[in-house]
């Protein structure tokens, strides 16, 4: 039997000293000719895997073959020189150069030793791109390019370093229908000629298309491989979400929140982006109410992080309104709306949430200036209240990511007036902090709040919310009332787009 | 951490250490005499009266060029204009103080006033540009204030020059600060240079304006989502960090010359990043700082008097300083 094209053997990534584990043990193999994909939801660890093999992270422990012989990839162009290519979510192109300058670009044919060959660049390039009967002009300008396109191109740049394992990230999140068809008939093009392609994605529908074999992922384990024939919809995306749902009782009383006065409401919300690609945003409606907790959820890169943005006041929307308790609000800098009684809890703890370099107190007063002169005094008891473990006047960077949110969640909870806005609030947090968060979330509800949350953890959406909007391609795809019939396994399929 | 700041802190005591050896070895390469030399640079500053307030006279604009800088720094802004703010606030700090000459000392006041609204805006307009275009300030501070430089000698040269002079300068200003320490130079700039210090430190670390200048310092999207105006503060960081360039300019001249000289500023922007940067980012540690220039710089002025070695020596260890400390706390800060 032929030697895999590359195995991973016992391949595990710890991130600060074991506390986060990303790979656990994963033992695959991936074969020439076929289709891989790596399937599973948001953190599962695909993307840790493919950098691992990818040369951009290194193994904690475990061991990489290539054809059978051992590796130690340490970099990207190790990886490159071992014949591995990757295509990744965000295009690296140079626009303003020609196809056939950024795919030869660093390997580029020489003449004389010094000077570059262009004409015979360009020739080698066209050679490449009609062998795989591909529809491009090898002098076209990047900037002249569709999305689905510059990915060809980017998969021409691979091809041209005599890539034979071609890893593709996510690869049809930016792409129409259309194009992530062509896409999907060049990588059987490419699978024809004994190339070995992976594909890291969390689309059913995607998977059933193309994959001959697929192995899936949760929570940095390894779940299985399987063989397309093994597979239907309903079993793959069962073994994608997994079948545990907590069961913390959360009480619902069910309230026509509807008839009560609106809080905040999005009118006809769009963001649209140049070059009239896919909006962003497209048709956002929903209303939120006193006392109710309106839930998001979506997989990462159709349009929850855009959203955050948006009610946060980081993002300005293309056109639509949005309304706080009737007053218009729309485009509001986040000082404004500060102003206006916003609280938020943004996903990314360490980017917007907090100034590493700054001390705890400083870090809990900055929706609250006026409270500088008495910073320590504020923030002991807000400190004791929330189990935050650590002193005023130590720097935030030197506490650990789940005191650090419990900060976030603390200073925005104090200061919420109607509402608030949580994303991802227990992100990574351990199961006593996520417990006692959600804790505080339904104590809000209590006294009246406006909760809107945001989350990739269905499970905590569906424990949660009275309402669950599924976002999918920057659109709200299915609203939900909660009821006891809906499950995480209905909404995963309306998340991963087999169902709409 | 606490770590990184002592290492940081190793760092300068490195860099001072490096700069001093450099220092040492020209001594020995370019004197006839070069213990004689050295003795001159090191201990000179210190051998009478006259030369110790004359160093410590010349940390005054040192201080708020440094503090200028750092207000800056705090910001996450680069002020690389300080030369034209520092000329151009010293020239409008003349002129003023002499237009207003009847009124006495009160025209020193008006002079250095408007010796800092002149350098706030110059640097303000840098600032400008940074809030509507999003240019790079480090770009702009320096061009814009190269432009002033220019601006600055043809109105010392020409309209504004002194006829009864031989030196390419303003008129004389007839009320100066008092010196303290005669014969020295040293005047009681030195304590409007201390206050400065202990307002600025006060500013930064009190004042809900000093806040938000830190904290879009340390993180400019944090600032944003708490509710800080980043252009805001932005603009505010860039008009006190010219105004105390200016002020740099101003009492170089109502404590020093006494007229705006074509060119005195040579210098005292570039040292001013240097001494902020060695502060590591504290008020306070613009004194000490401040003083190891001046003491260096006084102590080769000395040894030119008494040997045969050029002022180009302090010039060299200057930018030795300037560009050993740049890289290592610019490193240290990408870490």
């Amino acid at each position: 039997m032929e030697l895999p094209a590359i195995e991973v053997v016992h391949v595990s990534k710890f991130y600060k000293d074991e506390s986060i584990i990303a790979n656990d043990d994963l033992t695959l193999k991936f074969n020439k000719g076929e289709i891989t994909c790596i399937a599973g939801e948001n953190g599962a660890g695909k993307s840790t895997l493919m950098k691992i093999i990818f040369g951009m992270e290194t193994p904690s422990k475990g061991e990489i073959f290539v054809n059978g012989k051992k590796v130690e990839i340490t970099h990207p162009l190790i990886a490159q020189a071992l014949g591995i290519g990757m295509v990744h979510q965000k295009f690296k192109l140079f626009n303003n150069l020609s196809i056939s300058e950024n795919v030869s670009l660093g390997v580029e044919l020489k003449k004389h030793f010094f000077f570059l060959d262009n004409l015979k660049t360009l020739r080698k390039v066209q050679e490449l791109i009609n062998s795989h009967n591909i529809q491009l002009q090898a002098d076209t300008k990047i900037k002249d390019l569709s999305t689905g396109e510059k990915q060809l191109v980017e998969i021409l740049k691979m091809l041209y370093r005599n890539a034979d394992i071609l890893i593709f990230d996510e690869p049809t999140a930016v792409l129409t229908e259309q194009e992530a068809q062509q896409l999907f008939a060049t990588m059987r093009e490419l699978k024809a000629q004994n190339k070995c392609v992976i594909v890291i994605t969390h689309k059913v529908q995607e998977i059933l298309d193309i994959a001959d074999i697929v192995s899936i992922m949760r929570k940095g384990k390894l779940i299985g491989t399987y063989k397309r024939s093994e597979l239907n919809g309903k079993t793959l995306s069962d073994l994608i979400m997994g079948e545990e749902v907590k069961s913390i009782n959360v009480e619902k009383k069910h309230i026509n929140y509807s008839q009560l006065k609106p809080v905040i409401s999005f009118k006809d919300v769009c963001i649209y982006r140049e070059n009239q690609e896919k909006p962003l945003l497209y048709n956002i409606n929903f209303n939120t109410h006193p006392g109710e907790i309106i839930g998001f959820c979506g997989v990462s890169g159709n349009g929850m992080g855009i959203l955050e943005a948006v009610l946060g006041g980081m993002m300005p929307i293309s056109s639509g309104h949005i309304y706080l308790k009737g007053e218009e609000i729309t485009n509001l800098s986040p000082d404004k709306l500060r102003s206006n009684g916003l609280a938020f809890v943004p996903a990314d703890r360490y980017q917007y949430g907090s100034a590493a370099n700054a001390t705890l107190a400083e870090n809990l007063i900055i929706n609250h200036r006026d409270r500088l002169k008495k910073m320590n005094e504020f923030a002991k008891p807000l400190i004791d209240k929330y189990n935050i473990n650590g002193m005023p006047s130590q720097k935030m960077k030197t506490l650990s990511g789940g005191n650090i949110q419990k900060a976030i969640v603390a200073r925005e909870i104090e200061n919420m007036k109607d509402y608030i806005i949580l994303s991802n609030p227990t992100w990574g947090m351990d199961l006593a902090a996520t417990a006692y968060i959600h804790s505080q979330i339904l104590e809000l509800k209590e006294k009246g709040a406006s909760i809107i949350l945001l989350s990739s953890n269905v499970d905590e959406v569906l424990l949660l919310s009275d309402t669950i909007d599924v976002v999918t391609g920057g659109e709200i795809k299915k609203s939900f009332k909660s009821s006891k019939k809906l499950n995480k396994l209905l909404i995963g399929e309306y998340m991963l787009g087999r169902k709409s | 951490m606490k770590s990184k700041s002592v290492q940081t802190l190793k760092g300068i005591i490195l860099i001072i250490s490096l700069s001093l050896l450099i220092l040492i070895i020209l001594a020995f390469l370019l004197s006839n005499e070069p213990l004689k030399t050295l003795n001159a640079i090191f201990l000179g500053p210190f051998s009478n009266l006259y030369f110790f307030g004359n160093t410590i006279n010349s940390m005054i604009p040192l201080i708020f060029g440094g503090l200028g800088i750092l207000v800056a720094l705090r910001c996450g802004l680069m002020n690389l204009g300080g030369e034209g703010q520092i000329y151009a606030g010293g020239l409008a700090t003349t002129l003023v103080a002499l237009k207003f000459m009847p009124l006495g000392y009160i025209s020193i006041v008006i002079g250095l006033l408007v010796g800092f609204i002149v350098a706030a805006l110059i640097s303000g307009l840098s600032g400008v540009f940074k809030v509507k275009w999003n240019t790079s300030e480090l770009i702009t501070t320096y061009l814009v204030s190269a432009v002033f430089i220019f601006i600055t000698n043809y109105l010392i040269s020409s309209p504004f020059k002194d006829p009864q002079t031989n030196l390419i300068a303003t008129r004389k200003l007839q009320y100066m600060l008092h010196t303290i320490l005669n014969p020295s130079l040293l005047t009681t700039g030195i304590f409007y240079a201390i206050i400065a210090v202990i307002i600025i430190n006060h500013y930064l670390n009190n004042s809900r304006l000093g806040y938000a200048n830190r904290l879009v310092g340390y993180n400019k999207e944090f600032a944003r989502y708490g509710g800080i105006s980043i252009n805001k503060t932005y603009m505010i960081a860039m008009l006190v960090s010219g105004g105390l360039h200016g002020l740099a300019g101003g009492f170089a001249i109502v404590g020093t010359y006494g007229s705006a000289i074509k060119s005195f500023s040579g210098g005292m922007g570039w040292n001013s990043i240097a001494i902020s940067l060695i502060a590591l980012n504290n008020p306070l540690g613009i004194i000490p700082a401040a003083f190891f220039f001046a003491w260096i710089n006084q102590g080769t002025l000395i040894a030119m008097q008494s040997t045969n070695i050029t002022s180009d020596i302090t010039l060299i260890v200057q930018s030795c300083i300037l560009f050993l400390t740049t890289s290592v706390v610019l490193l240290g800060d990408n870490k």
